[in-house]
């Protein structure tokens, strides 16, 4: 018919087909200079990071203390966002194994799917620490570092046992992103430690997606629907402002002492959970352990890209419940509020 | 005429926004209560405000994928300017408002005119300016979190009597936009552009002018809707518009506004608003799964597609009949 | 080429044909149409060419394959785009019938063993999206973009509620794992050292062609797009048409879920959340009109691959993910800007 209605297609192939062959021609040396090869600079080795995603301030403060210890063990690391999508961060982890990094850290979108990278890694002798964000299968994991979400939700419920020492309390227990094991375990932590309580019940439950607005609307839901309510559970910092806000403007402000006080908890131990804890506003913030995680994780390449095997390769780090009452001394030990 | 047309669908919407809060009062009694319609219209302002400016560009047979990002940018470019403090104690200043107000209506003059410039479907050149306004946010942010107190989370916590000034803003804003549409000969403009292009293009430059209008007034609004929620939440995280540009769009066809243009209102838009955070508010008060709620969001934007040719229908029936009659 | 098909011939109202008597024989004559046609190709290519010799590691054999198994799905769900970009409509549920045909596909293949099954539940789920899409566009008249949008929302969520009851013990897990092994062997497979998700890609790709530029149905979508009264005058079926188009790309995002899910092994309903932008982007940038009536899958291809290239080479060089966005952002509004400039200005030289 049209013989030009070949040359598209012929084109195409031609140029997929060219691309494939000076592939093929260059795959002995593994990138130039910079890229590729387990050599960085001068003695140190080169890491790739492949983040979930980084517009979370949580992910900020990891980054921090990553780059903060990489420097001091000699790694030089290179960051990939995979901006919440799984398949593109399964391809950024192919494409450091590829460029056959020394070790690769990373912190899983999809806790399933990860199973994926964890293999793959694995055939091609990269070390592969997962960090924060434990897979679902973690028998065959190189190296798991994360906290302890669900220690870190029954601590905060504690706080509440203990503080309310026999008091009726209704509260509001906010859920962070159902469909991420840290959220779904800070929940599962919260309402494992209060149900033994009989004075404490739990009058709304809403999740958030780790989103301030969420929260937002739904601490002004649940004061509509629960005028009485007297507690707050935040499963992690960023809620915090808004709530505040919200029961402020519903005149619930009054100090822990007074009758009508509302208990708050939150999770994270970031600046903004060191800041309301300063204050006396919040009643304790349990502080995930970044600093340890990154620590930890950096040293668990380190060792594999040399040869050694970690000592344990499923470390749960617990948080550290920090209150007003006791800032003084844990103060040093909180990452939020150092510096 | 056009008048008519606005009321029709506003009517339905009305009808159906009192038997949800009926249905809601009998499942949780405390919904109905004065003090939580004021909650539901101050969740509802930020996404109302939006589609009072996206009714222009939706007029326009127009869509700005883009509210979002500019809401993201606006917030972000104005709290930085003009603010003092750290970045987990930002004190605000009352100047974050014009500033915020400018760099939206920037945005907006950007769209149109890369619309207008590069001949392109509105959709594809928001696409990308989403993106482009996305990353500039985040650049300037590098991904952290502000917290802030002072002059804007003051303002927006602020009530006029019983009424949060936040509504009353929105009640304005609407007012002003609709009587605008309806008498100015530039309002009467964008019906015109959007309904009948080529007897409007007859006039001159007429679509490019109405772009400017349309697109520039939307980022105002978008800008707007940024400073109200970051006021509320009392902080700025720079993808807090993600979703966003969705429901104001689903605000807007709810309202009874044609997505081929020279039909609709500001009313509708508002009220479609106040409809998905009344049902948002809802849902929250019995607990309901997350999830839940997109579903009643999609289910509602296609049955109010499908009853879209009907409301017209009728009221085309009855103009007709009502200009037998004249 | 019948003089009595004429009515039925698009090839006008497509604009993507030169007249036959410059093509025939030489063959740069034909490279030089091509070029015309598609501009876009010799773009990319250059393109490729200066990333391939400014940023080590881009052109590295791990790279590339890496490169072509994670653009297949992007250009399965294109594909059915295009289609749908011909007949003058929209889908914008694309995104979220992938996630709903992966997830369903990972409950199917982890019930019952079978990747057959997984596949022809992918399938069904994605034609399902398709045909309701197809209905209320097609045979109902309602305005696409809003359809779309309501079906958008509604299958994510279910794919949400899916994903969730699979999990067992009312959780709320947003994957689906635990697949058996053959699931990720066939997704990380390579066929002749590309992988073979591109491959399934590429043969869906050439088949559409063919199906588009030689069947009359195929051609008659063409028809439809550029001129919907002039087609239905001339006895096309117009709304079953369009249904076929949006229950084809329905079928397509399926095949696109499946696909994902084998490269994956697992499904996961936030799958797909930025895929709609980059489908939207690589469709209009390889020179398919948001109008309708002109375009094609060969084209869409090259739009993907000059895409997700540039993502690719980014991220190589370590450049932050926002500082990415914004220039995605501004190849996207300025590679449509010149793929529709230069669609006029052939179209109008061969006046």
């Amino acid at each position: 018919m049209k013989p030009t209605h070949l040359h598209l297609p012929i084109g195409v192939a031609v140029a997929v087909l060219a691309l494939t062959a000076s592939a093929c021609g260059t795959t002995a040396s593994p990138g130039s200079s910079s890229s590729g090869g387990s050599g960085g600079t001068s003695g140190t080795i080169k890491v790739g990071v492949a983040f979930d995603k980084m517009d979370d301030s949580f992910r900020v403060g990891e980054k921090k203390y990553l780059d903060q210890y990489a420097k001091q063990m000699g790694i030089d690391l290179v960051y990939q966002d995979a901006q919440s999508d799984a398949q593109k961060q399964s391809s950024q982890v192919q494409s450091f194994i590829s460029q056959k990094v020394a070790g690769i850290i990373e912190i899983p979108w999809d806790t399933q799917a990860v199973a994926a990278d964890i293999s793959a890694a694995k055939a091609a002798n990269i070390p592969l620490a997962i960090m924060d964000q434990q897979p679902s299968d973690t028998s065959s994991v190189y190296f798991y570092v994360g906290g302890d979400p669900s220690s870190d939700g029954k601590m905060a419920g504690d706080y509440l046992v203990k503080s309310a020492a026999g008091k009726p309390i209704k509260v509001l227990e906010l859920q962070g992103s159902l469909n991420n094991v840290n959220g779904i375990e800070r929940s599962k932590g919260f309402e494992d430690a209060v149900a033994s309580a009989s004075n404490i019940s739990i009058v709304a439950k809403a999740p958030t997606d780790w989103k301030a607005d969420k929260a937002l609307a739904a601490t002004q839901n649940a004061l509509q629907s629960n005028p009485d309510l007297n507690a707050v559970y935040a499963p992690w910092t960023g809620a915090l402002p808004g709530i505040y806000s919200s029961l402020k403007a519903a005149g619930k402000t009054a100090a822990v002492a007074d009758p009508n006080h509302v208990y708050t908890m939150s999770i994270n131990g970031d600046q903004i959970g060191c800041k309301y804890v300063t204050s006396g506003d919040l009643g304790v913030d349990v502080a995930t352990p970044v600093e340890e995680m990154a620590k930890q994780a950096l040293q668990a390449v380190k060792d594999g890209a040399a040869g050694k095997a970690p000592v344990q390769n499923v470390v749960e780090l617990p948080g550290l419940a920090y209150t007003p009452a006791d800032l003084a001394e844990n103060r040093s030990k909180v990452w939020g509020c150092q510096g | 005429m056009k008048g008519k047309l606005q009321i029709n669908s506003s009517t339905v919407l009305v009808l159906f926004l009192v038997v949800v809060v009926i249905g809601f009062y009998l499942a949780q009694p405390t919904f109905l209560s004065f003090s939580n319609m004021n909650n539901i219209l101050i969740q509802a302002a930020a996404a109302a405000i939006a589609a009072v400016g996206m009714t222009f560009v939706v007029l326009l047979a127009d869509i700005d994928l883009s509210v979002g990002s500019i809401m993201s940018l606006s917030t972000v470019v104005a709290v930085s300017l003009t603010s003092t403090g750290s970045q987990f104690d930002t004190t605000t200043s009352v100047w974050v408002v014009p500033v915020a107000l400018l760099v939206g209506v920037l945005c907006g003059l950007a769209n149109a005119f890369l619309i207008n410039r590069l001949k392109l479907n509105s959709l594809i050149v928001t696409l990308g300016t989403t993106s482009v306004f996305l990353g500039a946010a985040l650049t300037i942010t590098q991904a952290g979190t502000l917290v802030l107190s002072g002059a804007l989370t003051d303002l927006v916590a602020l009530r006029v009597g019983a009424v949060n000034l936040v509504v009353l803003v929105v009640l304005v804003l609407a007012a002003a936009a609709g009587l605008f549409l309806k008498y100015r000969p530039n309002g009467r403009l964008i019906y015109a552009v959007g309904g009948d292009l080529r007897s409007a293009h007859e006039s001159g430059l007429s679509q490019a002018k109405a772009r400017y209008l349309g697109f520039g007034f939307l980022g105002a609004c978008s800008a707007i809707a940024g400073l109200i929620t970051v006021g509320q939440v009392s902080t700025i995280e720079a993808n807090l518009g993600a979703d966003f540009a969705f429901t104001v769009i689903t605000a807007v066809v709810i309202g009874g506004t044609s997505l081929f243009g020279g039909r609709g209102g500001v009313l509708g838009s508002v009220l479609g608003a106040v409809l998905l955070a009344t049902i948002g508010s809802g849902l929250n008060a019995i607990n309901a799964s997350p999830y839940v709620y997109d579903v009643v969001r999609g289910t509602i934007l296609i049955l109010a597609v499908l009853a879209d040719p009907i409301i017209s229908r009728v009221t085309s029936r009855r103009a007709l009949l009502a200009a037998r009659h004249a | 080429m019948s003089s009595s098909a004429a009515v039925a011939d698009p090839s006008a109202a497509r604009g993507d044909q030169p007249g036959p008597a410059s093509t025939r024989g030489r063959w740069w004559h034909g490279a030089r149409n091509v070029v015309l046609a598609v501009p876009v190709l010799p773009i990319t290519i250059l393109v490729y060419v200066v990333l391939a010799a400014t940023i080590p590691g881009f052109a590295s054999f791990g790279n590339v394959q890496n490169l072509l198994g994670s653009l297949a799905v992007l250009a399965i769900a294109a594909v059915g785009a295009t289609i749908v970009l011909l007949v003058a409509g929209i889908d914008l549920s694309v995104g979220s019938t992938i996630a709903l045909a992966s997830v369903l596909g990972a409950i199917a293949t982890r019930d019952t063993g079978s990747m057959v099954v997984g596949l022809l539940a992918a399938l069904a789920a994605g034609l399902v999206v398709g045909i309701i899409n197809g209905f209320c566009i097609g045979v109902f008249g309602l305005p696409p973009f809003v359809l779309t949008l309501g079906v958008l929302l509604a299958a994510r969520a279910i794919a949400y509620i899916s994903a969730a009851a699979a999990a067992g013990g009312g959780g709320t897990a947003a994957s689906v794992g635990q697949l058996p092994p053959q699931v990720l062997t066939f997704g990380q497979s390579t066929f002749a050292a590309i992988p073979s998700a591109f491959w399934i890609a590429f043969v869906l790709v050439a088949a559409f062609s063919v199906f588009l530029s030689f069947t009359v149905t195929g051609r008659s979508f063409y028809f439809v797009g550029s001129n919907e009264k002039a087609a239905r005058f001339n006895g096309l079926n117009v709304p079953v048409m369009k249904f076929l188009a949006y229950a084809i790309a329905g079928v397509l995002g399926g095949v696109a879920g499946w696909v994902l899910m084998t490269r994956l092994g697992s499904g996961n309903a936030t799958a797909g959340d930025a895929l709609l932008l980059q489908v939207i982007a690589a469709t209009v940038i390889g020179g398919t009109s948001l109008f309708g009536g002109q375009g094609g899958v060969w084209r869409t291809l090259v739009g993907v691959f000059l895409i997700t290239g540039l993502t690719n080479a980014l991220g190589l060089i370590g450049m932050a993910s926002w500082n990415q966005e914004i220039i995605v952002g501004a190849v996207v509004i300025f590679g449509s800007g010149l793929a529709v400039f230069l669609a006029k200005f052939q179209a109008r030289s061969r006046r």
